[in-house]
């Protein structure tokens, strides 16, 4: 009769946790990004010596020289522009979170009302929202406001979906445990269903990221008088071509920053589930 | 042992309706397990006996006939916590450590249990299944054995007088179904609680339980309830005895005749 | 008998808190916002002129906001919902608006000649009369108000539209123009313009035919609000008016200034001060004086050029038939407001 098993994988876990040596992590964050920097080298030299040889115009298609010489000289107004619109991207990210976590909620929680909500949501989910960016801006006045109501129809959508799909994706058995020890409704959820669904809310938080983004800068197109959006189209009604780029690529910086900062929470807070590496 | 069975299923029928036709998955089932004693249920996939041991614990009320639990309705019996569930999966919670995941079901239950309480109690039973020092690991961090080991923990915090397993080992490799064998007879024999195990593994069988129910599909019944006349405390040597050999060839061709029938 | 030195103190007293409370009654200013219809102009010097000049002020009047614009539709849209109180948009899209229900009302014709035109890049299409247009590659966006330009250009000057080979653009469509995509596009002299001749090699590198030299007389762009103001503040329409036509009048005078303080009150167009002025000197020259300014001022509206209008909005089946533009209009407000005369 044997009750305690020694076992080895016990002792090989001992020694990862004791986590990497210095300046290991370093090198790791270097060598997870060097192959996508030489690409980004290698495309930018192309298209520099694509621009030369072929004498492009600068309305047509700007060299990356020209690019960085108008991001430095414009930097002030860039800067402020980017400050506009991440304030719009960063308010309508972060309520687009709550109203997809609970149009989510809703529906795995209150089985009647979710099958009257679904489908109105997919329904919505189809009407291309950019047109009635102008109209948000006739019912919301001008600033913030419109932008974050855009943003937060277009970007809720991912982030419920997803987090619907990890509220339901839970093992039944594990449900019937807990039911016949007498947990209720809420505590299931509570206990559960969400916790449950955090890394699928992950998910649906960095594709509705990109799409505030997006939001935002559309959002601006219909009606705006400051932000990289409004740069983009002041830019492209004086011809500047090389500032609409430079514009281009301050708002897609700023998508980068965003998106890893979200993967960063991610790796720091919902690290259960089995990453490939 | 006391002379009226712990556990009690009589006359048990059990239909499910799937796309709008009535099939009889349990057909006049009958069996009874003493206290402390160890019951095994074998017999081919689709014989019923998954369902039968979710109506035993409790889980799925049966079309008609009757069952008791320590003398009450199962459903009785799991609210008063007297039924402990094992899945094949062990169905951790992935964001939880072992000790909190033992824990869970004693804080859900409400059983009036502090705080600290339930916290001692989670160590207790983590030491009874020899984790003790995997008490801070998440479940992503342990191997499959001690998965299904903190499973049985967390079914036996509530301390219930019965355990009813569903091939608690079938997703584990041969070499550790083998090491759970032991292991689960020495919880056993260390709590003396009332087991009944659902497996496929003859082998399994044999080595742990006093009686085995052998079943068979169309209709889903049981054959026969064969006794395993090997001695307590079982160990490797058991397997080298001629009554292993012996219990383990009745059961086989039970299993064979059954399956005939069924054709 | 003498009041007692008591009496007169009281009387003082309340006299001056009189005087005082009446001022203040006086001192507190309207706010109004202003909506332009597109990105900052020219011609759009003279909101900016009024506030920081404290023409507007003087009229008690404080200006919260002169928002740029997406497009003359959306400016129109937006006073008309009352998230703006006074706008620039262009007049003959103002009428398309009051055919569909926008109550809307001109005040001010800042551009008595339409300031659209055939434009093309002189060293490789050389055009001197619309009839020189033959053959050429005509650039068209099929929405807006320069598509009715067009049409009603070529119409009135015995060309057929379909006998031309037509290639869509979307604006800004000068690109094409010096990419050589297309040959001839419409535009406005007081908006791309400047811009294009800088790209094409400088002043006189365009050949340019003014619809107004030929037959299209339609108004250009001006100064609107609501029916609502007009009904419930008719004497803050006045003053707004007052201050706006003041600036007008130093627009035209002292271009130059009018432009610095605009580039002032909008930073990013720090730079581009020369363009800004090219498209005032533009409308200096071309659109804002006519006959009729000569008698009765500039921004003056006239009910036979206000006819015309809606005529060639008609004639291309832009407008109904049977539209009325009466009361699109309100030219009371600019003559009160003595308007400059030339």
């Amino acid at each position: 009769m044997s009750a305690v098993i020694d076992d080895p994988a016990a002792s090989v876990s001992a020694i990862n946790d004791a986590g990497p040596a210095p300046g290991v992590r370093a090198r790791d964050a270097m060598s997870r990004f060097m192959p996508a920097f030489v690409l980004f080298v290698g495309i930018v030299v192309v298209w520099e010596a694509v621009s030369r040889i072929f004498k492009l115009p600068e309305f047509v298609l700007p060299a990356p020289s020209s690019i960085v010489r108008v991001l430095v000289a414009r930097q002030r107004d860039l800067g402020y522009a980017a400050w506009i619109t991440a304030q719009e991207v960063v308010s309508g990210f972060l309520l687009s979170g709550i109203a997809g976590a609970a149009v989510a909620l809703i529906i795995a929680r209150f089985a009647t009302f979710g099958r009257a909500l679904y489908p109105l949501v997919v329904l919505f989910q189809n009407v291309p929202k950019v047109a009635l960016a102008p109209l948000f801006i006739l019912w919301f006045g001008f600033d913030l406001a419109p932008k974050v109501v855009l943003i937060v129809v277009i970007a809720f959508f991912p982030v419920a979906i997803n987090m619907l799909v990890g509220l339901q994706t839970v093992d039944t058995n594990l449900i019937a445990l807990m039911r016949s020890v007498g947990a209720t409704r809420n505590e299931i959820l509570w206990r559960i269903q969400i916790p449950n669904s955090l890394p699928y809310l992950m998910a649906g938080l960095k594709v509705a990221i990109t799409l505030a983004v997006i939001g935002a800068i559309v959002g601006e197109f219909a009606g705006a008088q400051a932000g990289l959006g409004y740069m983009i189209q002041f830019a492209s009604t004086q011809m500047q071509t090389s500032l609409v780029f430079a514009a281009l690529v301050e708002v897609s910086v700023l998508g980068m920053l965003f998106y890893y900062a979200i993967e960063w929470i991610e790796r720091r807070y919902i690290d259960w589930m089995p990453h490939a590496a | 042992m006391n002379a009226s069975p712990h556990i009690l299923a009589h006359g048990v029928c059990v239909d499910f309706t799937v796309a709008g036709r009535i099939t009889r998955v349990l057909n006049d089932v009958s069996l009874s397990v003493p206290k402390g004693g160890f019951v095994s249920l074998i017999g081919p996939s689709g014989c019923g006996k998954s369902t039968l041991l979710k109506v035993l614990a409790g889980l799925l009320p049966p079309t008609s006939g009757n069952v008791s639990v320590a003398g009450v309705a199962p459903i009785e019996a799991v609210r008063q916590r007297r039924i402990g569930i094992v899945f094949q999966e062990a169905t951790l919670l992935p964001w939880k450590n072992a000790l909190d995941n033992v824990a869970l079901l004693m804080e859900v239950a409400h059983a009036g249990l502090s705080n600290d309480e339930i916290r001692g109690r989670a160590s207790d039973m983590l030491r009874l299944v020899g984790l003790e020092r995997a008490a801070e690991k998440r479940p992503a961090q342990l191997s499959g054995g001690m998965r299904q080991r903190v499973s049985i923990a967390r079914a036996l915090a509530l301390d219930p007088e019965v355990l009813m397993m569903d091939e608690p080992f079938g997703a584990l490799d041969a070499i550790t179904r083998e090491e759970m064998s032991d292991f689960l007879l020495g919880i056993w024999e260390r709590t003396k609680k009332t087991i009944v195990l659902v497996t496929h593994s003859i082998d399994e069988a044999a080595f742990l339980s006093r009686e085995v129910h052998v079943m068979a599909s169309n209709p889903a019944r049981i054959i026969e309830a064969l006794p395993i006349g090997l001695p307590y405390p079982r160990n490797e040597e058991s397997y080298a005895a001629p009554e292993f050999a012996r219990a383990t060839a009745r059961l086989r061709r039970l299993l064979k005749e059954g399956h005939r029938k069924a054709a | 008998m003498m009041m007692s030195k008591w009496r007169r103190a009281l009387l003082a007293f309340v006299a001056s808190a009189a005087m005082v409370t009446g001022a203040g009654a006086a001192q507190a200013a309207d706010d109004v916002s202003v909506q332009l219809d597109w990105l900052v102009r020219g011609d759009h010097a003279m909101f900016f002129v009024a506030r920081d000049m404290g023409y507007f002020k003087e009229q008690g009047i404080n200006v919260t906001a002169i928002r740029k614009g997406t497009g003359s539709t959306d400016a129109l849209k937006l006073v008309a919902n009352g998230n703006a109180d006074f706008g620039f948009a262009d007049l003959p899209t103002l009428q398309v608006g009051r055919s569909q229900k926008l109550p809307v009302v001109a005040l001010v014709a800042v551009n008595q000649e339409s300031p659209l035109a055939m434009i093309s890049i002189k060293a490789k299409h050389p055009m001197s009369k619309p009839a020189d247009m033959k053959g050429m590659n005509v650039g068209v966006h099929p929405s807006g108000s320069t598509y009715v330009f067009l049409k009603s250009f070529f119409a009135k000057n015995g060309l057929n539209l379909a006998d031309f080979k037509q290639s869509t653009v979307a604006p800004p469509y000068e690109n094409m123009l010096l990419l050589g995509r297309v040959d001839v596009v419409p535009g406005y002299i007081d908006a791309e313009v400047p811009e294009l001749e800088a790209h094409a090699g400088g002043p006189s590198s365009l050949s340019i035919l003014l619809g107004s030299d030929y037959g299209y007389d339609a108004y250009g762009s001006g100064v609107f609000t609501s029916e609502k103001m007009i009904a419930e503040k008719p004497d803050l329409v006045q003053r707004f008016v007052n201050a706006y036509m003041k600036a007008f009048a130093f627009t035209v005078e002292h271009p130059q200034q009018a432009i610095d303080i605009t580039v002032k009150a909008n930073p990013e167009y720090k730079g581009k001060e020369h363009t800004l002025m090219s498209q005032l000197q533009a409308d200096i020259k071309s659109t804002f004086f006519s006959p009729y300014t000569k008698q009765h001022g500039i921004g003056a509206i006239s009910d036979k050029q206000w006819n015309a209008t809606a005529q060639v909005l008609k004639d291309q089946s832009v407008l109904p038939a049977d539209f009325n533009p009466a009361g699109g209009f309100n030219s009371s407000f600019v003559e009160k407001a003595h308007p400059l005369k030339r």
